[in-house]
């Protein structure tokens, strides 16, 4: 049987790594991460997770 | 990440997330590109959420009667679901219409408030929420009183509809039989069988199995075959079913033999009531029909007579179930009838 991949956890790392990235660059100096573009991509990232686990819990329902 | 072992639907989740997406998008837009302002930005956005859950709260649908007599029909009924007028959010007491306008209101007054247009309207919104509240500290006992009577009335209206029911039900049953039996006075066989009728659809109708049609299971159509006897032979036939399965094909042939055994007891039990017991399940279907009369000997039957041989035991032999007739000369008959849903019919 195949295993369906877990989209919410997916989008969990997806989020994570982007943020990573993001401090990464930040540190290395390439971007100046301030609060007034951190709080966006926070707040992104928390909906784009929702978002995904909404999607998914729908389709278990449905399926 | 663990889930809930009955998740909602999700819908919650994913308005809350395309909610923050787009929050997220206009601090982004706040941050870098072109802003409008927050006092236009935010209250607008405020004012399109409560848009939106307005334009997508449901319509309203017609409550239905609640019934409030115990001798009503007993349906049983689905879980309980938040109604299709209140649809919820995790608490069933708040509706969506009433956020969205909540929410549109809120966010022109923070408009208003932001761009300072309510400054020289203050003055006058204080004094009209003064009379506002003025108003209702006058008028609130008399509003209470007349929601107090408007339900008064709702539930003697309800009240007196039940009882005009429950009247036509008696006087469509319970009276035309009353007056059935005064006229048929003189023929005791016919009161005992008209009495006997009414009890068992009275019966029928406290145990809220008013509306079953014969045709639609076994234990109706027991019911209606026991009647039928009592109708056709006189005495009475008593049936008590445990459980009930559709009237298909192998119901039938249950049906009919169980129907003979009655005919049988009924002749043969004298005075005395013919009890029936079944157990209907998808499983198995098996019907018990007793009587005390002066039974007989099976062995002893002439072979012309094909009532109990053919009519009980070849019928239920031919369909795959089996029947069993026991009886002893002085000491009652029993006949059981049985047949599982493997058998070949």
């Amino acid at each position: 049987m195949r295993r369906q991949p877990n989209i919410t956890l997916l989008t969990c790392g997806v989020a994570v790594l982007v943020l990573g990235v993001l401090l990464v660059l930040n540190a290395g100096g390439t971007i100046d991460l301030r609060f007034a573009y951190t709080a966006p991509v926070i707040v992104g990232a928390l909906g784009a997770i929702l978002l995904a686990g909404g999607l998914a819990s729908r389709r278990r329902g449905r399926g | 990440m663990s889930y809930p072992a009955n998740p909602p639907s999700g819908g919650f989740r994913i308005a809350i997330g395309i909610g923050l997406l787009v929050v997220s998008g206009l601090l982004f837009v706040r941050a870098a590109g072109p802003w409008p302002g927050d006092a236009i930005v935010w209250p607008a956005a405020v004012a399109a959420l409560g848009a939106l859950l307005i334009w997508r709260a449901p319509a309203v649908a017609p409550r239905r009667r609640g019934s409030w007599a115990a001798h009503r029909p007993f349906k049983p009924s689905p879980p309980r679901q938040p109604s299709v007028r209140m649809r919820t959010f995790g608490r069933p007491e708040v509706s969506r219409g009433g956020l969205g306008v909540a929410l549109v209101l809120a966010g022109g007054f923070a408009f208003l408030w932001a761009s300072g247009a309510t400054r020289p309207a203050g003055e006058a919104l204080l004094a009209a929420l003064a009379v506002l509240i003025a108003v209702a500290l006058i008028f609130a006992p008399s509003w209470r009183r007349l929601a107090r009577s408007l339900a008064a009335e709702r539930i003697e209206r309800i009240r007196s509809q039940e009882r005009a029911d429950v009247g036509a039900h008696l006087h469509d049953s319970v009276l035309q039989t009353l007056a059935l039996i005064q006229r048929s006075a003189e023929d005791p066989k016919q009161v005992a069988a008209l009495a006997r009728r009414q009890e068992r659809e009275l019966r029928g109708w406290l145990a809220g199995g008013g509306s079953r049609e014969p045709g639609d299971t076994l234990a109706a159509a027991l019911d209606a075959a026991a009647a039928e006897v009592e109708g056709a032979v006189g005495g009475s036939v008593e049936v008590v079913a445990v459980g009930d399965c559709p009237l298909d094909e192998r119901g039938g042939t249950v049906l009919a033999a169980a129907r003979e055994a009655m005919l049988n007891a009924a002749k043969f039990a004298g005075e005395a009531p013919v009890s029936v017991y079944a157990e209907l399940s998808g499983e198995r279907i098996q019907v018990f029909v007793r009587d005390r009369g002066t039974g007989f000997d099976p062995v002893a039957v002439p072979h012309e007579r094909q009532g109990v041989r053919e009519s009980i035991l070849g019928r239920m032999r031919r369909a795959g179930g089996s029947a069993a007739v026991r009886s002893l000369p002085g000491g009652g008959t029993e006949v059981e009838i049985a047949i599982d849903p493997g058998d070949r019919s």
